[in-house]
């Protein structure tokens, strides 16, 4: 009997714990349409997918984020919020990865419930919590005209990002309008020299060195100002033609193209695997995505993607260029390392 | 059971009543009916100290300002519809002029448009339609009327901006005469907003025009014609333009004397590019001596013009930090004031934009003319963001000595009313008590009875209508009845004071545009700028008024005139005081 009762037992235990992975999966499966759907941005079919996938696992915590995020880049505030508010009480540990929540919030006209939220993501004590606490509570000094008080926020939050770009802009902005001028060029330099789309930092920078008295750098500034306002409205035109005809493959083609040359090597990316999989007998747009993974850092990617391409198009200099610069930075490397490891022993005491 | 059947009946009849309720008019329709139901429960307001009531059509300003079809089909049909103050007929009463557009079709036919409406004010804000007996001709697709004395005989004339050619009206003593055929006006353009102004410091006023875009009347824009495939907002398809049509140059005309003009946009160093021109505002903004010009472009950066030693205007706009957003993306820009609102000397500049755009606020820093955006510091940003913002007026509404911001919104697409555009067409209008210090402090419809309802409004005009001291407003509303907004504010109540300023100029300068005022009290000192226009088609009173606060008594009151000269005067507060060139007190 009790061995009977064991294996009913197992048998329960095996049939939950397969009923369990099969939900899992079907979330997952639902999170992940959803997300590419929101990718797309076909966001009224993703909220439509989401509220079904909501009714079927009431208690997922994500899914209703996903649906605020829907929600919130449909500007319909309100609706953002409360799906973020429900969404964050059943996965409180999710609530300093949305930085949209606060911000719908606000938007609907709260203001007290957002600085709220921002608190209670600082109090979170992770440091993405922080950051976009503190960020948050400084804006909303700035809001209230107290700029000092905001400045203080801004840099406990820059703490945690010493490059982020919003932060540094608002950084700048808060000192430009306190005169501060010097200090608040380093802050816009420092979003400039990271993102030269970045047409705020550009503006102030061309605008702050003037006042200071640098017409030099504020013409160049300008310059590249005016560079990146038109580099802006050609993605604008590219992501509108490419939103009412995904397959414009020339719209593709520029846009990789023009985050390429900005260095914007992340959004570049994108479009180029898209290019990619449409033209396979082009090799350039596997060596520019290639060439982003390698200024991305993520090296083994790079490599993966060059080894294929000396084998697919063996007389594409480019790519076979791009793999000797990257073995030779390698071997290098491993040069170095050699001879670190080869000096000589240190003695008892020496370099723990 | 049979109880049961009629029940089902019933609520069926109902909700095919409710629904053909809903379907059966069109969005501009059903906005203007909403808005007229509840303008009407407005009618008797809560007893406040300080209240702004839309008195609607009980005052005579009666028929609705039409521009293009209700779908609104076409960018020309959404720009229209003005309003001017002035007192034509010289009886210390404001009155008022309505401009309104026509449609594609009659204008294709050459019909005259919808027509521009004079109203006689006949004191206690009721006003009678003079429009014919005072000579006003039929116009074609009015934008703007712009109220000026261009020849300094005392009487205001009128200039109708038009898409197409503009008429100059000169008054005649309560009459006006078409004089255009002599103005020597060039263009034949989309003219929007202008401003009559020395700008070349010979005393008297010239003109400076703004021009939109070349619309093709033939062959309108719609989407799927070559160059316009994405003419969407929000996934919709909505009307195209004006990305993809050809802007305009601005038209700069030198007042030659006798009622003559000569176009000067080159000498002058005004062509500094054709752009979408929409607002324009000129004073002597950085207290130099001389005019500048601030001109808000759609969709396109700003222009500031600044004079320089050799006579010549150049654009200082992007280094002064007034052509675009704290973003340094160029702007849709529609209305434009300017007062200085941080209490340094310079004047900061306003400026509207579109929907998902801030209302530019531009303070002045350190004292100079350089500005930088500070609507997120000012308080004004987060409630502008998601209004299209029009007509706009910087001036002290509740006479505490500070100067307040009114902003007159209205969507440009019937398609914003449909759920999900985080918008709406309709809109509400925006109301900023002003803190003096370059904040704002934000009053809705729960403070004053006028901004609790919608409208699809366009230009604003502000003034002292029933010459009770403080400022009320018109707001011309498209496809709708004319807004007249008073100003009920009760002054002994809130222990308010104000001093009433009416300048006159000397020779052909009479108005006295361009004259500054300072007054001084006990605890503070206020300049003001004689102008007439600013806002987004418009044309204001010229007199100035001056909130005092508690304050009774003004310690000085310096007038510095546009030749340079500087006089005091003796004022009396709690009145309107007529300061005359050259007999000041010293």
């Amino acid at each position: 009997m009790t061995r009977r009762w064991r294996i009913f037992l197992l048998c329960l235990i095996v049939l939950a714990s397969t009923g369990t992975a099969q939900l899992d999966k079907d979330v997952r499966y639902l999170k992940a349409r959803a997300q590419r759907l929101m990718e797309e941005r076909n966001l009224g079919f993703a909220i439509k997918h989401l509220d079904r996938a909501i009714g079927l696992f009431p208690k997922d915590g994500e899914l209703r984020l996903l649906l605020g995020e829907c929600h919130y880049q449909r500007e319909e505030w309100k609706a953002a919020g409360e799906a973020f508010a429900s969404g964050v009480k059943l996965r409180p540990d999710l609530l300093s990865r949305v930085p949209h929540y606060p911000l719908s919030v606000l938007r609907a006209g709260d203001v007290a419930e957002a600085r709220r939220i921002y608190e209670s993501m600082v109090a979170t004590g992770t440091d993405k919590g922080i950051e976009n606490g503190e960020y948050g509570l400084g804006m909303l000094l700035i809001h209230d005209g107290k700029l000092e008080a905001a400045l203080g926020h801004l840099k406990r939050a820059l703490t945690y990002d010493p490059k982020s770009e919003k932060i540094n802009f608002r950084l700048g902005y808060v000192l430009q309008r306190q005169g501060r001028l010097k200090e608040a060029r380093r802050h816009f330099e420092v979003v400039a020299a990271r993102n030269r789309l970045h047409e705020p930092a550009l503006h102030a920078l061309a605008l702050v060195c003037f006042r200071l008295g640098d017409k030099k750098a504020a013409g160049k500034w300008k310059a590249a100002h005016e560079k990146a306002r038109a580099a802006m409205v050609r993605i604008g035109d590219c992501q509108r033609a490419l939103a009412k005809n995904a397959g414009d493959l020339a719209a593709l083609r520029t846009l990789a193209d023009l985050y390429f040359e900005f260095h914007r090597w992340s959004k570049a990316q994108g479009p180029y695997r898209a290019l990619t999989a449409s033209q396979p007998k082009n090799p350039e747009p596997r060596f520019r995505y290639a060439y982003c993974a390698f200024q991305l850092g993520r090296i083994l990617e790079a490599r993966q993607q060059l080894e294929q391409m000396r084998r697919r198009y063996p007389g594409y200099e480019p790519a076979a260029e791009l793999l000797r610069q990257m073995n030779a930075k390698r071997d290098a490397k491993s040069k170095e390392r050699g001879k670190k490891s080869a000096g000589p022993i240190p003695r008892s005491g020496e370099g723990s | 059971m049979r109880t049961l059947i009629h029940l089902n009946v019933f609520v069926v009849i109902l909700t095919v009543f409710l629904f053909a309720g809903c379907g059966g008019g069109d969005e501009g329709s059903s906005s203007v009916s909403k808005s007229s139901k509840k303008a009407s429960t407005h009618s008797s307001p809560p007893d406040r100290p300080f209240d702004l009531v839309d008195l609607g059509a009980s005052t005579g300003l009666t028929g609705r300002l039409r521009s293009g079809t209700l779908e609104q089909k076409y960018i020309v049909d959404v720009k229209s519809t003005g309003v001017g103050l002035l007192d034509f007929d010289g009886d210390g009463l404001l009155d008022v002029v309505l401009t309104a557009g026509s449609t594609v079709d009659r204008a294709r036919r050459g019909e005259p448009g919808y027509g521009t409406r004079l109203f006689r004010n006949l004191g206690d804000l009721r006003f009678e339609d003079v429009t014919e007996r005072a000579g006003i001709p039929p116009t074609g697709w009015a934008s703007a009327p712009v109220a000026g004395d261009y020849d300094g005989d005392g009487r205001t004339d009128l200039l109708i901006t038009q898409f197409g050619r503009n008429i100059l009206l000169h008054n005649e003593g309560g009459r006006f005469k078409d004089v255009t055929a002599t103005a020597g006006f060039t263009g034949d353009d989309w003219s929007t907003s202008a401003v009559f102004h020395d700008l070349d410091g010979d005393g008297d006023l010239d003109l400076y025009v703004c021009n939109y875009l070349d619309f093709p009347l033939d062959d309108p824009p719609r989407q799927g014609k070559p160059g316009f495939q994405n003419c969407l907002w929000k996934g919709m398809e909505v009307m195209c333009g004006p990305k993809g049509l050809p802007p305009s140059q601005d038209r700069c005309f030198e007042n030659l004397g006798e009622g003559r003009f000569k176009e000067v946009t080159h000498d002058w160093g005004l062509d500094v590019g054709a752009a979408f021109g929409l607002g324009v505002v000129a004073g002597d903004f950085d207290g130099d001596g001389s005019p500048e010009l601030y001109v808000a472009n759609d969709g396109m950066p700003n222009f500031l013009f600044d004079r320089n030693a050799q006579g010549r205007f150049e654009d200082v706009a992007y280094f002064l930090g007034v052509s675009c957003s704290e973003g340094g993306a160029p702007q849709a820009g529609m209305g434009v004031d300017a007062a200085d609102l941080n209490g340094d000397g310079i004047q900061d500049l306003v400026c509207t934009n579109f929907s998902g755009e801030e209302n530019n606020l531009y303070l002045s820093q350190g004292g100079q003319a350089v500005y930088v955006e500070s609507s997120s510091f000012a308080g004004t940003a987060l409630a502008a963001r998601d209004l299209l913002g029009w007509g706009v007026g910087l001036r002290d509404f509740d006479l505490d000595g500070r100067i307040d911001l009114f902003v007159a919104d209205g969507h440009v697409y019937p398609q914003a009313a449909r759920p999900g555009t985080g918008t709406d067409y309709p809109q509400w209008n925006l109301y900023f008590a002003g803190e003096g210090d370059g904040r704002f402090r934000r009053l809705t419809g729960d403070d004053l009875s006028a901004l609790g309802v919608k409208k699809v409004s366009r230009g604003a005009a502000f003034g002292d209508l029933d010459n009770d001291g403080d400022v009320d407003i018109v707001v011309a509303n498209l496809n709708d009845v004319v807004s007249l907004i008073e100003n009920r504010l009760d002054r002994a109540a809130l222990r308010r004071h104000f001093v009433g300023l009416r300048l006159v100029g000397a020779g052909s300068l009479r108005d006295a545009v361009g004259a500054r005022v300072t007054v001084a009290t006990a605890t503070q000192r206020q300049s003001l700028e004689v102008r007439r226009q600013a806002s987004f088609q418009a044309s204001n009173d010229p007199r100035l008024v001056f909130g005092l606060g508690e304050s009774t008594a003004v310690t000085a009151c310096t007038v510095h005139w546009p030749d340079g000269r500087e006089e005091e005067f003796a004022v009396k507060v709690d009145a309107y005081n007529v300061l005359r060139y050259g007999e000041g007190v010293k």
